[in-house]
């Protein structure tokens, strides 16, 4: 998947079943624990922000439950632990968000009864402002150059011929460069060279390192 | 929605507790201490720790707790980054992984995936493993050493938790076992009521204060250090003050002589244990987990060398500090009784 991770909070939002002693039909909840019911592994989104909604845990089943629902504590879904375990590999934890609408107490008879769309539209009001209060620059990765300096570097990477470590060499030290306030459209110069050997290329490459220490 | 200005919920909102941990004491304490909090049982506590995709220093602004039952190892041997002071049989025990503070030069950052603090409940399991390894220490002539402040700052802690109290009553009952409790803390206060112990070693970390401004985040300030350690040497208590990491940066030799001046006119050097001094320095596998995580912090874009597998500055850089600890400590306490990391 090749889209702009470093800022991208991913929010699974949908309908749950819930435990009808603990949940009431409507009601939003943050999910702060999901269980698979298949594997037992348990997954946790960090819970970092103010978000004033009431939190619960959940259970991912393989199969949709109508009777006994009350044997789970929380609520229960069918997708939350495996969006957990595949999207926790490109966005970080606490840019996870598992908000979810009691739809039913597991005892439905006949699905299409359910009006989700309902369901949801109630809510997103209060969903609007759980996402504008995680649109927050500390929530963000890091970065140290701008894409506009990482493409400048990346251009001249191209350019000169690096190999794949060269090229990731030349980002780190210019990473480290910048860090110690300090421009790196130094580079310029070389970037305007065309090696006719990988003997030359090397030997630019050295320059700029070179020129990057001092 | 928002509670106050600052979006992030207070450290230990949610409290993890592992399965079993809740039958323990110090985890009711733990639970009492924060009715408020919303407690979250998991299966193991590494199943909450050791995630993958964890941020640490987003993780700093909101840290959460986790109740944990440790298990063995219980007690770790002293290794080469640890200063031992000169104590032959030197160990440390965790009670608590992470800390209230965040230091920006500190290891906990490389060494662990998350910054939550994670409270390991069973304590005297951990004391059962030290009773054992004072039966069968190398040195059997010498005392053992145990420095149980070394992934965490536990003085720091003991408004939330009396650990260090219990460690201290605990060395006091155990034969040749001495302690040595690290911290940056002013929370002095807290073991005030304790009859002072010679088996118990208060090291104080001490620096300038544009250290503690830039590079020691949400620790005391210099001058509350200092009246700590005041106090504490008034009571009877042994005390190690260490400077360590001592920062090199531009005009960091004024700073640390300023520094050494305040500490010599308010601490009589002759009432102190010992000094320990030392350099920043940094696991290389640790430094590179915490660079490849490009933090704010300069420490990690400076020029270092790999010695033996630790990043450091540079030996010239380390003659350097030495030279101007040991020429600015001449007289305040004798040599013998400071100790160079290198």
């Amino acid at each position: 998947m090749d889209l702009d991770w470093e800022n991208t909070i991913l929010i699974n939002l949908g309908i749950a079943g819930g435990n009808a002693n603990r949940t009431a039909i409507g009601s939003l909840y943050r999910v702060n624990k999901i269980i698979d019911e298949k594997t037992g592994r348990s997954y946790f989104p960090d819970i970092l922000i103010h978000n004033g909604l009431n939190e619960i845990q959940l259970t991912t089943v393989k199969n949709g439950v109508s009777k006994n629902g009350n044997r789970y504590s929380g609520l229960v879904d069918m997708e939350a632990s495996a969006i957990f375990e595949t999207m926790s590999k490109y966005v970080p934890t606490h840019r996870l968000l598992f908000l979810k609408v009691v739809s039913d107490y597991m005892d439905v008879t006949d699905w299409k009864f359910l009006d989700v769309e309902s369901l949801i539209l109630k809510k997103l009001d209060v969903i609007q402002l759980i996402v504008k209060s995680h649109i927050n620059i500390d929530l963000s990765d890091r970065y140290i150059l701008t894409p506009g300096e990482i493409k400048f570097l990346n251009q001249g990477s191209i350019k000169l011929q690096f190999t794949e470590t060269q090229s990731l060499q030349l980002i780190s030290r210019a990473e480290k460069f910048k860090k110690l306030g300090k421009e790196i459209n130094k580079l310029e110069c070389f970037f305007t060279m065309t090696p006719r050997s990988k003997q030359e290329r090397n030997r630019i490459f050295d320059q700029i390192k070179q020129s990057l220490s001092t | 929605m928002t509670k106050s200005n600052n979006p992030f919920l207070p450290n230990f909102s949610h409290i993890y507790v592992e399965s079993g941990a809740e039958n323990y004491l110090l985890a009711q304490q733990c639970l009492d201490r924060f009715p408020k909090s919303t407690v979250i049982k998991i299966p193991d506590y590494k199943s909450m720790f050791n995630r993958s995709g964890q941020d640490f220093q987003t993780q700093k602004k909101s840290m959460k707790m986790i109740l944990a039952v440790k298990k063995p190892p219980f007690i770790y041997k002293g290794t080469d980054i640890i200063q031992d002071g000169g104590f032959k049989n030197f160990f440390y025990i965790t009670p608590i992984l992470n800390c209230l503070y965040n230091c920006d030069y500190c290891f906990l950052q490389g060494m662990y995936s998350s910054a939550n603090m994670v409270v390991f409940v069973n304590q005297n399991d951990m004391q059962s493993a030290v009773e054992l390894e004072l039966d069968n220490r190398t040195y059997p002539s010498n005392p053992l050493m145990l420095s149980i402040s070394y992934n965490t700052d536990l003085m720091a802690f003991e408004n939330i938790l009396p650990i260090t109290r219990s460690w201290i009553n605990y060395a006091n009952t155990a034969q040749d076992l001495h302690l040595e409790v690290r911290t940056k803390s002013a929370l002095f206060d807290s073991l005030t009521h304790l009859k002072p112990s010679k088996k118990v070693l208060l090291a104080w970390t001490l620096s300038p204060d544009k250290v503690v401004r830039e590079n020691e985040f949400n620790t005391p300030p210099l001058d509350r250090r200092i009246t700590a350690v005041q106090s504490a040497i008034e009571k009877g208590w042994k005390v190690r003050l260490c400077f360590d990491p001592v920062m090199v940066y531009a005009g960091w030799e004024n700073d640390y002589i300023n520094l050494l001046n305040q500490v010599k006119s308010s601490i009589n050097g002759s009432k102190l244990f010992d000094i320990t001094v030392g350099v920043f320095r940094m696991g290389k596998d640790y430094f590179e987990r915490v660079h490849k995580s490009k933090p704010e912090s300069l420490v990690y874009y400076q020029y270092y060398e790999n010695k033996n597998g630790v990043m450091t500055i540079p030996q010239v850089e380390r003659e350097g500090v030495k030279d101007l600890l040991r020429k600015n400590l001449d007289g305040f306490i004798s040599n013998n009784r400071i100790h160079f990391w290198n």
